[in-house]
């Protein structure tokens, strides 16, 4: 080791690893044990099931069935403008089309297909037996699935949204949108958001600490650094589009004018607000295609990606600048001269990071020796169509040229050649390279063939006229045209080049019915000769073995591991607890820490997930009783499914620790940093941090655009009291969590009571800040300050509220013995949930008293 | 930690840059004419602070000891990126 050489990441001596591939012969009936322990389900349980395996495949096929859905309704759009004034769909009917196209490709179809594929392949691709909450994974996909498949049906009832897929107020206001379509997206998509949301803790959780021994940050495969970066703005960037749906849900249904600007609200807050969401979004979509393309170009070129960590490093700053460019959306709103130059350099500079990736890809190819097979030519096909897209996303980054060219047909044309060629044809190729993974037969080359050229033909003769269409003036979302403005045979033509894409998507459905067999004895295996671990022998609990990663392309490079690995010569060849488990693993040099008991299978995350969809279904349709009825049954259902985690430990010899091969003893329990747990919690909390500052923004930036009309607020000394028992509530959960550590007999008593008294300090700081404002006589309707004041009360009475669940929760489980000092996680994390909470309340309380102060 | 955030620092830099010049042009944009000129120095100010900031995480980064060939790798480019787009995104106030 040189003194430039990182030292152990977590103590673990690096050198146990050279006793692997063991030689000793494995013990009889280990292989046996383990297939029954990750049996496949049988009958019913084809519902419940939770294996990467099964909710990655259900995950996949619900996005491209979302796919084909929207697709349709895009037909039916091009079908009604191939002729000027034609009478083929309502102008209503036309609206809620095209909405429903837009919402469902990019909230039920793009974000949940990447998602998906992650949840499938990730496991394998890390060396991991499962992601680390598969119950999380199974509760994402079912509340995805119905939430998405109501919201799509709304369309049957007349119902569905009709204001476009991003909802400007004030046409979606009560009295432009005076009907109940509006609230099936803005409660529809907050609630997908939320399963978004899910799955991509699970997916930073699973990558940062599930990986295989020896897999540093610098061997991490090029797709998992994506999903990483992928995930991470799903974090930062969903909680926005949530905050601005409740904030139109809150105006439409009480009257609390955000976006009145008569009342002190301002519509541009939702641009703001949907935007800061709306352009990371696009590259949430980009990067994980761009992590696979980058995985399947070197295996189809035959030669390692060409700068790997140049290629990392164009992920990490696509998802830095991605935050930075949202109000090149809004050039044409009027914004101030300077701010609009800040957005339009720093669009200009996203294309750095993007030609980077683009570069590398290219180099790769010219480098190898490049196979035109299906997903050999559905990455090409991608690389010009991006670039297409890339190229037509400078242009409109100037200010000038995206004033003319602003909502019309060429702005169209120019956001499906990115989220086409940046996600589509990857998506594609990566259905064709992968499907030999998760299906005993590969699909059709010859089909797969016919697929692309149709899908590239039929995308271009769609798209590249639609460039001139919006040149020559016509604008977006109109449901018919005059004829003799130049705009007939174009749109005919766009038309032609949709049927024939639809042609190609039909080809592949046929494909997928002839030759996709999933769950089989045995898959069609490495078709296309990648290096990637997924491509080892798997069943059920993924690698018979989990080995020692010491390259990048560990199947090329590390000749022995094809053999090894299902021979059982490495990591946990068979079940150390005698249950599901998996290693976890440090962050940056993937050192085994502990081994993570993994959950089995059960109803309760499904029922769950009914329940949550219930709840959000029965609130549009404003079936309120029956709605808070599913609201209970939900928390029923979610306090059920946590009921058994963390039981204190019996029989004592397992929690001595457990030996994962080679005679390496981890233990098999870990609280606080060490914890999937804590970091699942606290990515959590970063979402509501996120929702907390975007709460903040939309409170400064109403007073930016009218200061004088800002009433003065509490007096200062109303003041003190809930700041003190904010700070009385945190003080109270650090207590709470030291009383159980110092292990005496009454220790779960006394921390179980510490922490109730520490939620209802909460509480009561809470009540006294309301009621503190409500004595001020500011009312939640009168302006755009009561408001955004009671919006931060209200999202803080949202925690009170999940807060007081949890302290009946740690109260019945003291009742029932189920807090011990050996097992202190939920305990801690409860805390943790609780002590946000108090900072929380606290920044609310001195930012809306403290500025802009009394005037 | 330590990794990431030597790894991480630039781009963190760049997209503090980003908050920090919006934050200006948004109080510029309700301030009185004769304040703009004063706004436009504090963006100027800042910008050059955050190149500081960038060139001293470039610079250091090469002798930090135990960290990964990863992260100072990582950390430096984004440090250098991270320069020359705030130095490119500075430009609409001088201009």
């Amino acid at each position: 080791m040189t003194d430039r050489d990182p030292p152990s990441e977590t103590g673990f001596d690096t050198r146990l690893y050279d006793r692997f591939p063991t030689n000793e012969p494995r013990p009889e009936g280990e292989l046996e044990r383990l297939e029954q322990i990750w049996c496949a389900p049988k009958g019913w349980q084809w519902l419940t099931a939770i294996n990467n395996n099964y909710v990655g495949v259900y995950y996949v096929g619900a996005s491209m069935l979302f796919f084909v859905l929207a697709g349709v309704l895009a037909l039916l759009l091009r079908t009604q403008l191939a002729l000027p004034l034609n009478g083929f769909l309502p102008q209503e009917t036309y609206n809620q089309l095209f909405t429903m196209h837009g919402t469902i490709m990019m909230f039920l179809f793009a974000v949940p297909a990447v998602e998906a594929l992650g949840v499938l392949l990730l496991p394998q691709m890390i060396g991991a037996r499962d992601l680390p909450f598969p119950r999380l994974s199974a509760y994402a996909f079912w509340a995805y699935l119905i939430g998405g498949l109501a919201f799509f049906c709304s369309i049957f009832f007349g119902l569905a949204p009709n204001g476009g897929w991003f909802m400007y107020p004030p046409l979606t206001n009560t009295t432009f949108s005076p009907g109940i379509n509006a609230d099936f997206w803005l409660l529809g998509i907050g609630f997908i958001e939320i399963s978004a949301i899910a799955g991509a803790i699970e997916i930073i959780v699973g990558i940062l600490r599930t990986r295989a021994p020896g897999m540093t940050l610098d061997k991490l495969p090029i797709f998992a650094w994506a999903m990483l970066v992928f995930a991470v703005m799903i974090i930062i960037a969903f909680p926005s589009v949530i905050l601005a749906t409740t904030l139109m849900e809150l105006e439409r249904a009480f009257a609390w004018p955000f976006f009145d600007p008569l009342k002190g609200g301002d519509p541009m807050l939702w641009q703001h607000l949907f935007w800061f969401f709306g352009h990371p979004e696009v590259y949430i979509i980009f990067l994980p295609a761009a992590g696979a393309m980058s995985t399947m170009i070197p295996a189809i070129a035959r030669t390692p990606l060409v700068g790997y960590r140049l290629v990392v490093l164009a992920m990490l700053a696509t998802g830095f600048i991605s935050f930075g460019v949202w109000a090149h959306h809004m050039f044409a709103t009027g914004m101030p001269e300077m701010s609009i130059g800040f957005f339009s350099s720093a669009s200009m500079a996203v294309s750095i990071p993007a030609g980077i990736q683009v570069f590398a890809w290219i180099a790769t190819i010219a480098s190898g020796r490049m196979r035109f097979n299906t997903p050999g030519l559905f990455i090409l096909g991608s690389l010009i169509i991006f670039v297409m897209g890339g190229l037509t996303g400078v242009m409109v980054a100037m200010v000038p040229f995206d004033w003319q060219a602003h909502d019309t047909y060429f702005i169209v044309a120019h956001l499906h050649y990115v989220l086409i060629g940046g996600m589509v044809f990857p998506m594609f190729a990566a259905i064709y390279y992968w499907m030999g993974m998760v299906s005993t037969r590969p699909l059709s080359e010859r089909l797969g063939k016919w697929t692309f050229w149709l899908m590239f033909i039929g995308m271009h003769v769609t798209f590249l006229p639609m460039h001139l269409t919006g040149l020559m003036g016509m604008p977006r979302r109109v449901y018919t045209y005059l004829p003799g403005r130049g705009w007939d045979l174009i749109n005919l033509v766009s038309t032609i080049g949709a049927f024939l894409f639809a042609i190609a998507v039909l080809i592949w459905v046929i494909d997928m019915v002839r030759n996709f067999r999933p769950f089989g004895e045995k898959e069609a295996g490495n078709v296309y000769e990648g290096g990637g671990l997924e491509w080892l022998p798997t069943a059920l609990y993924s690698t018979r073995s989990i080995p020692i990663v010491t390259t990048r392309y560990p199947l090329w490079e590390q000749p022995n591991l094809w053999k090894d690995v299902p021979a059982g010569r490495y990591f946990l060849p068979g079940s150390a607890t005698g249950g599901r488990e998996t290693i976890v693993t440090s962050t940056l040099n993937a050192e085994p820490q502990y081994l993570q008991k993994m959950p089995t299978p059960s109803g309760w995350y499904i029922w769950a997930a009914v329940f949550t969809a219930g709840f959000f279904l029965l609130l549009t349709v404003q079936a309120y009783l029956l709605s808070f009825i599913s609201l209970g049954l939900m928390i029923w259902t979610m306090m059920q499914w946590a009921w058994f985690l963390d039981l204190p430990a019996r029989p004592k010899r397992i929690d001595a620790g457990a030996d994962i091969g080679a005679g390496i003893v981890v233990p098999t329990y870990m609280s606080g940093t060490s914890s999937t747990g804590w970091w699942a919690m606290v990515i959590t909390l970063i979402v509501a941090g996120m929702v907390l500052a975007m709460s903040a923004f939309a409170y400064v930036f109403l007073w930016n655009r009218n200061p004088s009309a800002w009433a003065p607020p509490p007096a200062m000394r109303d003041m003190i009291a809930p700041v003190v028992m904010n700070l009385i509530a945190g003080g109270l959960t650090w207590c709470s969590c030291k009383a159980l550590a110092f292990a005496r007999p009454r220790s779960p008593m006394i921390a179980s009571l510490l922490m109730i008294a520490a939620g209802l300090a909460l509480a009561c700081a809470w009540g006294l800040d309301l009621s503190g404002w409500w004595e001020t006589g500011l009312r939640p309707q009168a302006s755009g300050q009561g408001a955004t004041v009671y919006n931060f009360s209200a999202w803080q009475g949202f925690f009170v509220f999940v807060v007081a669940i949890m302290t009946l929760y740690v109260l019945l489980r003291w009742l029932f013995g189920r807090i011990t000092s050996d097992r202190p996680a939920t305990l801690e994390l409860i805390g943790l949930f609780i002590a946000y909470s108090a900072g929380q309340g606290l920044f609310g309380i001195l930012l809306t008293r403290l500025f802009p102060g009394a005037g | 930690m330590r990794d990431w955030r030597w790894m991480l620092g630039g781009l963190s830099i760049w997209a503090l840059h980003f908050l920090g010049v919006y934050g200006v042009a948004s109080i510029a944009d309700i301030s009185a004419p004769s304040e703009i000129a004063t706004w436009t120095t504090v963006g100027i100010g800042f910008s050059l602070a955050c190149l500081m900031a960038l060139a001293v995480v470039a610079v250091r980064i090469r002798t930090v000891p135990a960290i990964s060939e990863l992260a100072r790798l990582l950390g430096q480019a984004g440090a250098v990126i991270g320069f020359i787009a705030v130095a490119w995104e500075s430009l609409p106030l001088v201009l």
